[in-house]
């Protein structure tokens, strides 16, 4: 075993001993190394990238659709294929009928306006609608309301979300709803105003149902009247 | 010094590169010459660690171990040099043999040379018992750091020295009948 195990020492010194000394730096090592660097810091650049556009995305999802959409900005949505496969249009207005049903509650109106697809073929509604207030007049209402983003019915309910919302896709008289809360009426000497209802697709559709006992209270005179407007929803109770 | 070199190539500066690779080269290429019995690709071996090393420094938490990280990545490189060649060799091999060729293999630097039965020999182990035969026999590392190089138990270590001791008596053996 010795034998062997000297042989190969003097062999390793021996052909170590043939390689020749180091007096240069190769010119392509640094020009190597310095494209290594920055290779380097570019993949710790991307992943940081991708890391936190990660977590941006995983956060956004976690966090759910948002509660809280600003009135009058409406997300319009894609065209979405039914179960045969042919896409579903957005609701027109010319499609809808749009009906308030508001009942009175701790000195404000609650309930909600009830939309009816009454046409004959399938559409669908997402987002949140605009919602203008008209004097005896037939004039907008611009100043003296104040609109704010509620949360749906099924959420402030408990109840699981239904399949497929937001979207919510109306066969031929099927009915979604936007869940409303309206307080303090005073504008307009208390007299009933009308809504118009703008549809994300383009268009409005004005809100019957409303007369003198689903009009909010006027509690608080010179003080603006509140309108919290949720999001469409599928309807499907009376 | 060595330190402080380690520290400027940390912060960029490659110009230092340089001064580690004149410090550090001749070892490394007689350790790499040694693994692949082949002058030009050991230094290629070299270069590319000194390259690979370059771009890691910056983790090396502990300057004094450049010498130890030089050796392992050379050896690394070494070894998965002749896996790729193991895969090479057996597809020539097959392809040799549908056309009927016969082997054209270069012998390796040296070999002609009297005495250098041995020398040739050593090409017949595997790339990790070649490794744990230099590291102890060239480098006279104990056991325990020929492990951590191979990152393996000193008991494997002990193994592929043990066998691949075996194969080169063998080939000798066989040479000298």
């Amino acid at each position: 075993v010795n034998e062997i195990d000297d042989q190969l020492r003097q062999l390793f010194l021996r052909k170590a001993a043939d390689v020749a000394p180091h007096r240069e730096v190769p010119r392509s090592l640094v020009t190597r190394a310095r494209r290594r660097i920055a290779l380097n810091a570019l993949s710790v650049g991307i992943g940081v990238v991708v890391l936190a556009t990660g977590a941006f995305v995983g956060v956004r999802a976690l966090s759910g659709p948002p509660a809280r959409q600003p009135i009058g900005h409406s997300t319009r949505p894609p065209v979405r294929p039914t179960t045969s496969g042919a896409p579903v249009a957005e609701c027109a207005s010319a499609q809808l009928r749009a009906v308030a049903s508001l009942e009175g509650a701790a000195g404000s109106r609650v309930g909600a306006i009830v939309l009816t697809n009454a046409s004959d073929a399938a559409c669908t509604l997402q987002g949140r609608p605009d919602i203008t207030v008209l004097n005896h007049n037939g004039d907008p209402i611009t100043s003296g309301v104040t609109f704010t983003a509620s949360s749906p019915q099924w959420a402030a309910d408990g109840s699981p979300q239904p399949k497929d919302w937001p979207v919510v896709t109306l066969q031929p008289g099927d009915r979604a709803s936007v869940r409303i809360g309206w307080s303090n009426w005073c504008l307009d000497g208390g007299a009933v105003p009308t809504w118009r209802m703008g549809i994300p697709a383009g268009g409005t559709v004005d809100v019957s149902g409303l007369d003198a006992s689903t009009v909010a209270p006027c509690n608080g005179p010179g003080q603006p009247s509140t309108i919290q407007v949720g999001p469409f929803e599928p309807r499907a109770g009376p | 010094m060595l330190n402080s070199s380690v520290d400027r190539v940390t912060a960029g500066d490659t110009g230092k590169l340089g001064e580690l690779y004149l410090r550090h080269a001749d070892g490394a290429v007689r350790l790499a010459y040694l693994l692949t019995r082949d002058h030009g690709l050991a230094e290629d071996l070299v270069q590319e660690a000194f390259v690979r090393m370059a771009g890691r420094l910056a983790h090396l938490r502990d300057p004094e171990a450049f010498d130890a990280y030089l050796r392992r990545t050379v050896v690394n490189l070494s070894n998965s040099y002749f896996r790729r060649k193991k895969v090479e060799r057996a597809y020539l091999e097959r392809t040799r043999g549908e056309m009927g060729a016969a082997r054209t293999d270069e012998p390796p630097d040296g070999a002609h040379e009297d005495g250098e039965a041995l020398w040739q020999a050593l090409g017949t182990l595997s790339g990790r018992q070649r490794a744990a035969i230099v590291l102890r026999f060239y480098e006279d590392l104990p056991e325990r750091k020929v492990a951590e190089i191979l990152n393996c138990r000193p008991g494997t270590v002990k193994s592929l020295v043990s066998r691949g001791l075996e194969t080169l008596r063998n080939q000798i053996g066989g040479e000298d009948r």
